[in-house]
């Protein structure tokens, strides 16, 4: 008989804290955005930002109250792909907002459907993993949900959206990799995946050019040219910053400063300091999240604790590395801080569930 | 679910981590200075604003040029909301059709200039209709506020950008002291180049104020002179030059026609040219004098010594020169009363060629008489050694060298002033006490002995009390100057069609006060000196002595019988 306990709140404390200090960077990276491109109140992005964030708060909190036995329920994978998948059909149905179909509009709402699809996928793929652990990895099922998570990442890839795309393979790779998944089964899906990826990077000029760009940062294409000033924002914050809201970077040098960028205006604003400080948490996060999957007891719940830690984790370190130049460049948030209604609502709704999941401990 | 397999995921997460501090710390700490210096480079930039160009006056305190406090009107087209609206609000305040603006703001680039040197209240009213949008910056406009008064000294001035830069004249010779320095800002700015801050980083200084020698009345009456004289000859152009043969301070640098500084693009180029010192004339008799000088000087000439004149002209190697002189038998003195070109012919033959090419060469001809202007006319003096047989005679005719009206001027002033040839000056001081002078101030020469130079200026009042000059004459003052009719050389050979009308001398004749240089460019009809060049002489020394104060001479007893005996029947 497992014994109630409280929640982690270590985990708690880390998501309120990087949710907060996210808004702050929001504020001040996307004020002069907001005005001068959007024509819009300077605080237009924080007051989106900040109701995004009390949904978020209220999603979170919800999670943390969803009975855990729903999640053994097959069916419930499967409806949540099958919605994410009509309202990704529906973005590449409506008119492209920044020449790609991202997002879809929801009742006045735009929502970015490949991250309730990543949730989606990451519910589905606990259960189907679990099971397929248990049957000896039947390959009947394998193709189903291998079929099933190769569909979606294909339409993401319509959007088109590489960087999640790929973010969703990688991600369901490491949960299967974790279940325990032999390694001759891994091969096939490895290969494909890898050459779906090459095949999907030389068929675009755009996404040729940033990798070009990424092993030649002299190149003058526009890629290159978000890299290296990501790189001046960064380099020249040094070890304190130059203060908040005294960057200049986001002075139209940095395309997007609010959202692929926003870990380059933490880095030029708050120094290493700062920048250490959100890769703090998001280790706080990781940690605190990967001992609840370790402590599970059942082995969906553990995977979908994994998954949900694994997907947070992986997202905050890709981000910082496209701005460190360590990667090419992707149009992928940092979770809780980046702006991206969706994407902060549906991270606070995952740490949610992991918070749920942390009461759930043997006695 | 296998522990081990996560505990690999995890040490895989954790390695990604610290590659992102290792990779954050290499670019925040190692690379610090180089992406801070590339970043100083996008996001800051120098602007400098000119500072208010220094004036230029008078020595009697008018001024030529000054300069005045100005906004430029710049317009950030994108931040502008209504452009239509705006063009047709700011027509009225600029004088101009609504269309007009509206297409600039529409064709033209982001930051757009929509007016330069304009008043800062037309600045302002045009900041009222768009607050966000428009940008004041300092401006200044250049104005000459004696139009065309000197307009070839001074000169005038072009823009680069909101620079004002000299093009001409003074303006331009002296750019460096009249620009001043600007002032400096460091300006940070976003990727669209747009300022976001301002940090003044050096303070600026206006021009110096530069103090011109001319005497703006004369200059005036010179102008004035001239204009009459060349409307009356149809001439090309004329010249004229004013000078204190004690210090060589040039009083007045006249040349017509001449052109509105303000407007220089509204008159032919060639009018922009200072005819007096830019331009270079055979001289024609005027050099007579020093061909005199150099005579006595050799001791070539007897005392009383007279020449056969009666040929009316005189061969020289072959070739016939007329003289227009009334035949008779001529003292040295009467040669230069009545210019006779025989009888200087005669006397120039005598000399060496050298030692007539050296005393030509004393008195400045074929040198650069240094006064701080650019373009100024050294003239051609040709050394002995290129000379031909006919040269002695054409050097002593004034045909075979040019000369600019100033080094003339300056040639008088030696004989003037007893002697000594000066470094003529035209810009007196700058303010800030700098040293303006060209040459070293007040450099001399002596070129001429007192008694050689009194002897001189005897001779020239003869020319103007019994000779040429008759019409060169001031009531009440003793004139002394010399008539030269030149032919111009065209296409490397003298006509009959193209003349300069020359007088040069110095009022008044015991103690001269100031020198006098007229050149007529070509006069059409009537091309003798006599009758062209001397009355615009009379003209201006009429106004040099009323605006010197120079006191009239006692008057001198004439004897009857119609005719003063000159010094030539003495001698």
């Amino acid at each position: 008989m497992p014994l109630k306990q409280r929640f982690d709140r270590l985990l708690l404390t880390a998501a309120v804290v990087e949710t907060v200090l996210g808004l702050a960077v929001v504020a001040s990276a996307s004020w002069l955005i907001a005005v001068e491109r959007y024509h819009r109140p300077g605080t237009y992005f924080l007051s989106w930002q900040a109701a995004a964030a009390m949904v978020g708060m209220a999603v979170l909190v919800a999670a943390m109250h969803v009975r855990v036995e729903l999640f053994a329920d097959e069916r419930l994978g499967w409806v949540m792909l099958a919605v994410s998948a009509v309202l990704l059909v529906g973005a590449l149905a409506q008119a492209p907002v920044a020449h790609t179909h991202r997002w879809v509009g929801v009742g006045g709402l735009s929502v970015q459907p490949s991250v309730l699809a990543r949730v989606a996928v990451i519910v589905l793929a606990s259960v189907q993993l679990r099971r397929l652990a248990d049957e000896g990895w039947q390959s009947r099922r394998l193709v189903l949900v291998g079929g099933a998570v190769a569909a979606t990442a294909g339409l993401i890839l319509l959007e088109p959206d590489l960087g999640s795309s790929v973010l969703l393979l990688a991600i369901v790779a490491a949960m299967a990799v974790v279940a325990g998944i032999p390694a001759r089964l891994m091969a096939a899906p490895a290969v494909a995946g890898l050459v779906a990826v090459v095949a999907a990077v030389a068929t675009s000029p755009y996404r040729l050019a940033r990798v070009r760009a990424f092993f030649d940062p002299q190149a003058a294409s526009a890629a290159a040219w978000q890299t290296r000033q990501s790189l001046i924002a960064i380099g020249s914050g040094g070890v304190l910053g130059r203060g908040y809201g005294a960057g200049l970077q986001k002075l139209f040098f940095l395309p997007e400063p609010h959202t692929d960028f926003i870990f380059a205006i933490i880095s030029e604003e708050l120094g290493l300091i700062g920048a250490l400080t959100f890769l703090l948490l998001v280790a706080v996060i990781a940690w605190r999240g990967l001992r609840i999957a370790r402590r599970q007891t059942q082995p969906h719940l553990a995977l979908l604790a994994f998954g949900l830690t694994f997907a947070f984790a992986l997202q905050s370190l890709l981000h910082m590395s496209v701005c460190l130049g360590l990667a090419p460049p992707k149009g992928i948030p940092l979770p809780l801080v980046s702006y991206g209604k969706t994407d902060l609502v549906v991270s606070l709704g995952s740490l949610g569930l992991l918070l749920n999941l942390s009461r759930e401990v043997t006695s | 679910m296998s522990r081990r397999r996560l505990t690999l995921v995890t040490v895989v997460l954790v390695v990604a981590g610290l590659g992102v501090v290792a990779r954050a710390a290499q670019v925040m700490i190692v690379e610090h200075g180089r992406y801070e210096r590339l970043a100083r480079k996008q996001q800051r930039r120098t602007i400098t604003v000119p500072s208010l160009r220094g004036e230029i006056r008078t020595a009697d305190g008018y001024l030529l040029a000054t300069s005045a406090s100005r906004v430029a009107v710049q317009v950030d087209t994108h931040a502008l909301q209504y452009p239509k609206l705006f063009a047709v609000a700011a027509a009225p305040i600029l004088g101009q059709p609504a269309s007009r603006i509206a297409k600039r703001l529409e064709n033209g680039p982001r930051a757009l200039w929509l007016a330069q040197r304009v008043e800062r209240k037309v600045g302002e009213a045009l900041r009222q209709l768009a607050p966000g949008a428009v940008v004041l910056v300092p401006d200044s406009e250049r104005l000459y506020p004696l139009h065309r008064l000197a307009a070839a000294v001074v000169g005038f001035t072009g823009r680069e950008e909101l620079r004002t830069v000299g093009r001409f004249g003074l303006e331009q010779s002296y750019e460096t002291l009249l620009a001043g320095e600007p002032e400096r800002y460091l300006a940070v700015r976003d990727a669209e180049q747009r300022q976001v801050r301002l940090r003044r980083l050096q303070r600026g200084r206006p021009g110096f104020d530069l103090q011109l020698t001319l005497n703006a009345r004369l200059q005036a009456a010179c102008e004035a002179a001239l204009n009459d004289t060349v409307a009356s000859s149809a001439a090309r152009g004329a010249a004229a030059v004013v000078l204190d043969p004690a210090t060589g301070d040039i009083l007045a640098l006249a040349s017509v026609p001449s052109f509105d500084p303000q407007d220089p693009a509204g008159s032919p180029s060639r009018d922009w040219r200072l005819r007096a010192v830019q331009d270079a004339y055979e001289p024609g008799s005027t050099v007579k004098p020093f061909v005199a000088a150099a005579a006595l000087a050799d001791g070539a000439v007897r005392w009383g010594e007279r020449f056969d004149c009666t040929r009316r002209g005189i061969s020289v190697a072959g070739h016939w020169i007329h003289d227009h002189a009334d035949p008779g038998r001529y003292t040295l003195d009467g040669i230069i009363t009545h210019s006779s070109n025989a009888g200087i012919v005669m006397i120039a033959e005598r000399l060496n060629p050298r030692q007539l090419w050296q005393t030509f060469d004393a008195f400045g001809f074929g040198r650069s008489p240094r006064v701080g202007l650019a373009g100024e006319a050294s003239g051609l003096l040709p050394p002995p050694s290129r000379w031909s047989r006919l040269s002695p005679a054409g050097i002593s005719l004034g045909q075979e060298l040019t000369v600019s009206p100033l080094q003339l001027a300056v040639a008088y002033a030696a004989i003037a002033n007893g002697g000594w040839l000066l470094q003529p000056r035209l810009v007196q001081r700058a303010t800030g006490g700098l040293d303006v002078s060209n040459g070293e101030p007040g450099r001399r020469a002596r070129v001429l002995d007192g008694a050689l130079a009194e002897r001189l200026r005897k001779m020239l009042e003869h020319v103007v009390e019994d000779g040429t000059g008759a019409e060169a004459a001031v009531a009440g003052y003793r004139v002394a100057g010399k008539t030269g009719t030149a032919q111009r050389a065209t296409d490397g050979h003298f006509d009959d069609e193209h003349h300069v009308a020359w007088f040069a001398g110095f009022v008044p004749a015991p103690h001269p006060r100031a020198v006098i240089v007229v050149a007529v460019d070509e006069p059409s009809h009537d091309y003798w000196a006599a009758s062209v060049a001397a009355p615009c002489f009379h003209n201006i020394a009429e106004e040099v002595v009323r605006l010197l104060a120079i006191p009239p001479a006692a008057p001198r007893l004439r004897l009857a019988g119609g005719g003063r005996r000159g010094p030539e029947a003495a001698l």
